[in-house]
């Protein structure tokens, strides 16, 4: 598993990840809000076996904002600390 | 709505509180004091990446998870701690994030304002004095109901907390602060109702302060109560999750 941290406006984003040219195995963790509190779990489901180039990260997780609230951080955070973790 | 000074209580006790009041949906707002001294995690966030585990096991610091999100704390008897939980549609707490959070530092605002200090809200979810935090809090929407929590710093361990948090490098730069040390980087960013009036405060004080804050903010009168025999039975039935290693663990 690779780590990295990013800092984001809203705060700090950590992941630990697993990748060849698609996503194995990923862990976002860090101090900001989503609601409802399991969909970080959905969310690191639905981001397995996703490609690692930014624009289908950023596709993926816009998707998966559509159902969700969050505050601190945008899908656009979590892509940069995706691909910084690559 | 409901008052209840809680007191000191340990953080499982305290969440499996939380849990049994948004369960029973009667809107409260509870005042505490952690003890034992407790390594708090927001809930999205990593134990073994936040917390320096050996440090804490020397210190002898439990290490906690709370079901809201946001970062690591230290909570110990220097603060004290308010927790509001109310129906999702009670009316009592906006339902959108920042407004709720909004809504909550209006009533720390007010409380501080008590003490002759002038108090905003700043960031994501902190209340500064002179630009320094002087309150974290937190939130989250479960059961039914939104629980918003917080801690207003009396006085603060900044040698513990710089200890046994692992604060990222990367939380420092951008903020304008060298990074010589943890400690001194904390000491920069974070101020106490001791230090800015030069006195130590009496948690009694700062509890009627909070009482008298939160009744303006939400429009509401406090009436002093206790839980019901079925809040303490839920209380009881899901205190083991907090305490679970599974629980603190689980990211």
């Amino acid at each position: 598993m690779r780590e990295a941290i990013y800092r984001a406006k809203g705060g700090i984003v950590r992941v630990s990840l697993d990748a060849g040219d698609a996503i194995k195995k990923i862990k976002i963790t860090g101090d900001f809000f989503i609601f409802p509190e399991d969909s970080i779990e959905r969310l690191e489901e639905a981001l397995v076996g996703t490609s690692t180039s930014e624009g289908e990260l950023l596709k993926v997780i816009k998707d998966f904002y559509e159902n969700i609230d969050s505050y601190g951080i945008e899908p656009e955070d979590l892509v940069k600390a995706i691909m910084k973790a690559v | 709505m409901r008052y209840i000074d809680t007191g000191y209580i340990d953080l499982p006790k305290l969440h499996a509180t939380e849990e049994a009041i948004a369960k029973s949906g009667k809107a409260t707002l509870m005042t505490w004091v952690a003890r034992p001294a407790t390594v708090n995690l927001g809930y999205f966030q990593s134990a073994e990446g936040e917390v320096d585990l050996d440090q804490a096991k020397r210190l002898g610091l439990s290490i906690t998870r709370r079901p809201s999100g946001g970062g690591a704390v230290l909570f110990d008897e220097k603060q004290v701690y308010y927790s509001i939980v109310a129906g999702l549609d009670s009316g009592v707490l906006p339902k959108g994030a920042r407004a709720c959070f909004l809504k909550a530092a209006d009533g720390l605002i007010n409380a501080l304002g008590e003490f002759g200090l002038d108090a905003k809200f700043k960031g994501k979810n902190d209340v500064v004095v002179n630009g320094k935090k002087i309150s974290g809090n937190a939130q989250t929407n479960r059961w039914g109901a939104k629980v918003q929590h917080g801690t207003l710093l009396l006085d603060f361990d900044t040698g513990t907390a710089a200890k046994v948090l692992k604060i990222p490098v990367e939380k420092v730069v951008d903020k304008g602060i060298e990074a010589k040390d943890i400690r001194g980087m904390i000491e920069e960013r974070v101020t106490t109702m001791k230090k800015e009036l030069s006195r130590d405060v009496d948690r009694e004080e700062v509890k009627i302060a909070l009482l008298r804050g939160f009744a303006r903010a939400l429009d509401v009168e406090f009436t002093e109560g206790t839980l019901k025999d079925e809040e303490k039975e839920i209380r009881d039935s899901v205190i083991q999750k907090y305490e679970s290693t599974d629980w603190v663990f689980r990211r």
